[in-house]
């Protein structure tokens, strides 16, 4: 991975002392995180189509070229670094253009996020006692490099506002880590209602309003990450 | 029935409200029976009671002491010297009792600690150890 290019770290830690039960045996866990699931076949999810490796005892890894790694450890916090570049997160664009033009994938992002929470909700059903809370943060790191800025356009990616990226939510300095204290039922019963309330942060970051996240549906009170429009999303 | 009352009083301070003392006969002619002293439960505000005069087989001993008893269901527990000491120090309010205790327990904590070694780290110091790990391009 490009040192000096963005990466993004999603994080979940329990906010209470817990440990995934026979942690280094489990197979049920194992093949969890070698099959986190996903929406569509070659989205943005956190497949790595490798094993899950024990590391110096002290943790579980999964790592996925150098776009994607996966760190999870015995106490349930789980840690995930994705590439921000046009490696993945920023995908459509070749090196140069991304570096005139650091223009961030929406689609990606969000669907990402959700992954992420999804399987989050999946690894706390393995927690022994289940904690009543958990965090989970994401920290943007390098959205300044070189003499670029990383940015937002909040809309779909199929939309020309989205394409000629003329209205542009520029990354206010170069690093921040976003915290989010979620309560474990919701996140096992809702983990697209989780997804929101994360990218929420990720755009506020940008300056962007919560009513502009694409790919969200509102519904009463509860405002979610809609697989329904990313699975039928065309993405380019 | 009121020398009895009166006997109390004197060696009991503040005076028990509503306290009552009575014969209940078990046979006809009330020669043979039961002698009740009846002390109803009192006011939070009036407790603790002291006992005023300490009697030692069957004699008043005559210096200056006193205890304080509680009620332990069917008796009544004086207080040990350290209990007593506490309560002349910070009085019967819950806070200050409360306080003590999380005292004690901290202290405990740190004693604990200090025995294992290393102190615990704090959440914020163990998600940097390992944000900073999956940032390290020389473990890949």
């Amino acid at each position: 991975m490009k040192t000096d290019m963005p990466v993004f770290v999603y994080s979940m830690v329990p906010l209470q002392r817990t440990s995934y039960k026979n942690f280094f045996e489990s197979k049920p866990l194992k093949s969890l995180l070698e099959n986190p699931g996903q929406l569509r076949y070659a989205g943005w999810d956190l497949t790595t189509n490798g094993p899950a490796k024990i590391i110096k005892g002290d943790y579980v890894e999964l790592t996925s070229a150098e776009r994607k790694r996966i760190q999870v450890y015995e106490d349930g916090s789980v840690f995930v670094r994705v590439s921000a570049d046009n490696d993945y997160l920023s995908w459509g664009a070749n090196d140069d253009t991304f570096r005139e033009m650091p223009r961030l994938n929406t689609l990606a992002t969000i669907e990402f996020s959700l992954n992420f929470c999804k399987l989050c909700s999946a690894l706390t059903k393995h927690m022994q006692p289940q904690p009543r809370e958990v965090e989970i943060r994401v920290e943007i790191r390098n959205a300044f490099f070189g003499t670029s800025k990383l940015f937002l356009v909040p809309y779909p990616v199929t939309s020309h506002a989205f394409m000629f990226a003329d209205n542009r939510s520029v990354a206010p300095e170069t690093s921040t880590t976003r915290r989010l204290s979620v309560v474990t039922e919701e996140l096992q019963s809702r983990p697209n209602v989780v997804a929101f309330m994360l990218v929420r942060q990720i755009f506020l970051w940008f300056g962007v309003p919560p009513e502009r996240i694409p790919y969200s549906t509102t519904d009463g009170n509860l405002t979610f990450i809609d697989e329904g429009k990313i699975i039928s999303s065309r993405s380019f | 029935m009121g020398q009895y009352l009166g006997i109390i009083k004197d060696h009991v301070y503040p005076p028990i409200k509503g306290l009552k003392v009575h014969w209940l006969p078990v046979n006809a002619e009330a020669t043979r029976g039961l002698g009740v002293i009846e002390v109803p439960a009192q006011s939070p505000n009036l407790k603790y009671f002291l006992i005023a005069k300490v009697v030692e087989s069957g004699t008043a001993v005559k210096q200056i002491v006193f205890g304080v008893a509680k009620r332990n269901d069917s008796s009544n527990d004086p207080f040990t010297i350290a209990e007593l000491y506490r309560y002349t120090q910070s009085g019967k309010s819950t806070v200050p009792q409360t306080l003590a205790r999380v005292e004690a327990k901290l202290d405990a904590l740190a004693e604990t600690q200090q025995r294992s070694g290393a102190p615990e780290r704090t959440p914020d110091e163990v998600y940097a150890e390992r944000s900073a790990r999956i940032l390290d391009d020389n473990s890949l």
